[in-house]
């Protein structure tokens, strides 16, 4: 009995996996030895067989199927670093809603169902804000220090705003600077919308006479936040807008005094979607305003979002 | 929410969905830990995310083996109770590029098996690595022997293809 080379092509992939039985082999040997086209294709298989012995039947399996919980981690990762980013900037752009000389405050009905009124009552800060410099916590999502040392400072990508340039923008606004663009603000308060800032980019702190209501604003990358400050009877009524910050964020507005005394205005929860202002969210501290330093936005872990110094 | 924020998830989509697999697969033979290889697989891309640049100009598989297989072997070091020695260290250093070569390679072949279409891959797992007769392979799968022979053909045929487009020919 011989074979065609049709039936012999047919068997040569079995014949490459040396898979055949006795009898097929000896027949499939008998027609490659004198037929050189299926020679060759029986060369050209037994090379591709080759390669099967390079990986085990697990290994395929586990290309095939990745773990895709990593990908999920690794996106709730970035996200996350990506908030703290463009949080730490923010606060500046927050405050205006207030308008001058002790006017009404616009807020107080519409968020107080979600408003925990943590009145005067001082929370120390969590370990995040405990160097009070905003640059120190912009990594704080970050890779540890040190993890990575052959590219340690190697460049974010493009995309990610860079929290120390941010933070060192905002703590070199000048007093003079502030006010002048508090004037603006206060004329034209439609500014106070969230821009989209670039990478970097910051806002200067804005400050009122003490008469006023303090008036702030700050923003890094796009989580921005407006916050105000007025005196009410012996307590300081402290109002927040935040922008850029994932809807269902829990975070706190601490009030930093000049003295280093701190304390917690109020906790809330971010209501509408990041790219639309939640709030005003309002809260009170004991701090008179003229002695407020900076407000800090924090998330419920401790992460200071953003810093916004108040002169 | 930013286009950028997009592009930079999209970045991370593309590395994982081209390389998870086989990385996976390089990192638990190496870790033989599924949980720890994981960890291996997130802290590699995490890198490759970060440091874009570090991409350019070689192959991204070799340089995501390159970093999985440091984490790895840091990770071993670091629970060695001595510290290290610069002998083993460098006796490690040096069949490393070859090791990883190899490595990068024997994925590639793990990646174009899997690449390849169910009933081609199955009939190769039974009659390859299950060292299976044509006729049990025919039993097990449910299909004539004949077409167990034909699709073994036309498996090693695809194969040829698949490794070809990974750079490796036969």
């Amino acid at each position: 009995m011989t074979m065609t080379c049709d039936e012999v092509r047919m068997s040569l992939g079995v014949h490459a996996l040396g898979a055949l039985d006795a009898a097929e082999h000896a027949l499939v040997e008998a027609h490659l030895a004198g037929c050189a086209g299926c020679r060759a294709e029986a060369e050209e298989l037994a090379g591709v067989a080759g390669f099967l012995g390079r990986v085990s039947e697990e290994d395929v399996e586990q290309v095939a199927s990745p773990p895709h919980a990593v990908l999920d981690r690794l996106l709730l990762r970035r996200a996350r670093r990506r908030r703290a980013a463009r949080a730490l900037l923010g606060l500046a752009a927050a405050v205006a809603v207030i308008g001058v000389g002790g006017t009404v405050w616009v807020t107080a009905d519409r968020s107080a169902q979600d408003t925990v009124t943590a009145a005067s009552a001082p929370q120390s800060p969590s370990g995040a804000a405990g160097s009070g410099e905003p640059g120190a916590e912009g990594t704080a999502e970050g890779p540890a220090a040190g993890e990575d040392p052959g590219s340690a400072g190697a460049a974010e990508p493009a995309s990610e705003p860079a929290p120390e340039t941010a933070a060192s923008a905002l703590r070199t606004a000048s007093p003079q600077a502030g006010e002048d663009a508090a004037g603006k603000r206060e004329s034209a308060p439609q500014q106070a919308a969230p821009v989209p800032a670039p990478s970097g980019s910051s806002d200067q702190a804005l400050t009122l006479s003490d008469a006023a209501p303090l008036v702030a604003e700050g923003g890094q990358g796009s989580v921005r936040a407006r916050v105000s400050a007025a005196p009410a009877g012996k307590a300081t009524a402290v109002e927040v807008v935040v922008s850029g910050v994932a809807a269902g964020t829990r975070f706190r507005l601490d009030v930093v005094a000049a003295g280093g005394g701190r304390q917690t205005a109020g906790n809330w929860t971010v209501d509408r979607a990041a790219y639309e202002e939640s709030g005003p969210f309002p809260g009170s501290v004991t701090i008179p305003p003229g002695e407020i330093e900076r407000f800090e936005l924090v998330t419920a872990e401790g992460r200071v979002l953003l810093a916004v110094p108040a002169r | 929410m930013s286009h950028a924020g997009t592009a930079d998830e999209q970045l991370v989509r593309a590395l994982f969905d081209e390389h998870g697999g086989p990385l996976y697969g390089y990192a638990l033979r190496l870790t033989g830990d599924p949980g720890r290889a994981e960890d291996v697989v997130q802290e590699t891309l995490l890198r490759a995310w970060r440091h874009p640049d570090a991409l350019g100009g070689r192959s991204i598989r070799a340089w995501l083996f390159t970093v999985a297989r440091n984490l790895v072997f840091d990770q071993h070091r670091a629970r060695r109770a001595r510290p290290p020695e610069t002998g083993a260290e460098a006796l490690a250093a040096v069949p490393a590029e070859d090791e990883l070569e190899r490595a990068v390679e024997s994925w590639s072949v793990a990646e174009a098996l899997a690449a390849l279409r169910p009933e081609h891959r199955e009939v190769l797992v039974e009659v390859y690595y299950r060292g299976r007769s044509v006729k049990e392979a025919a039993e097990t799968l449910g299909i004539p022997a004949g077409t167990v022979k034909s699709r073994t053909y036309y498996a090693l045929r695809a194969l040829k293809l698949a490794l070809e487009e990974r750079g490796l020919a036969p």
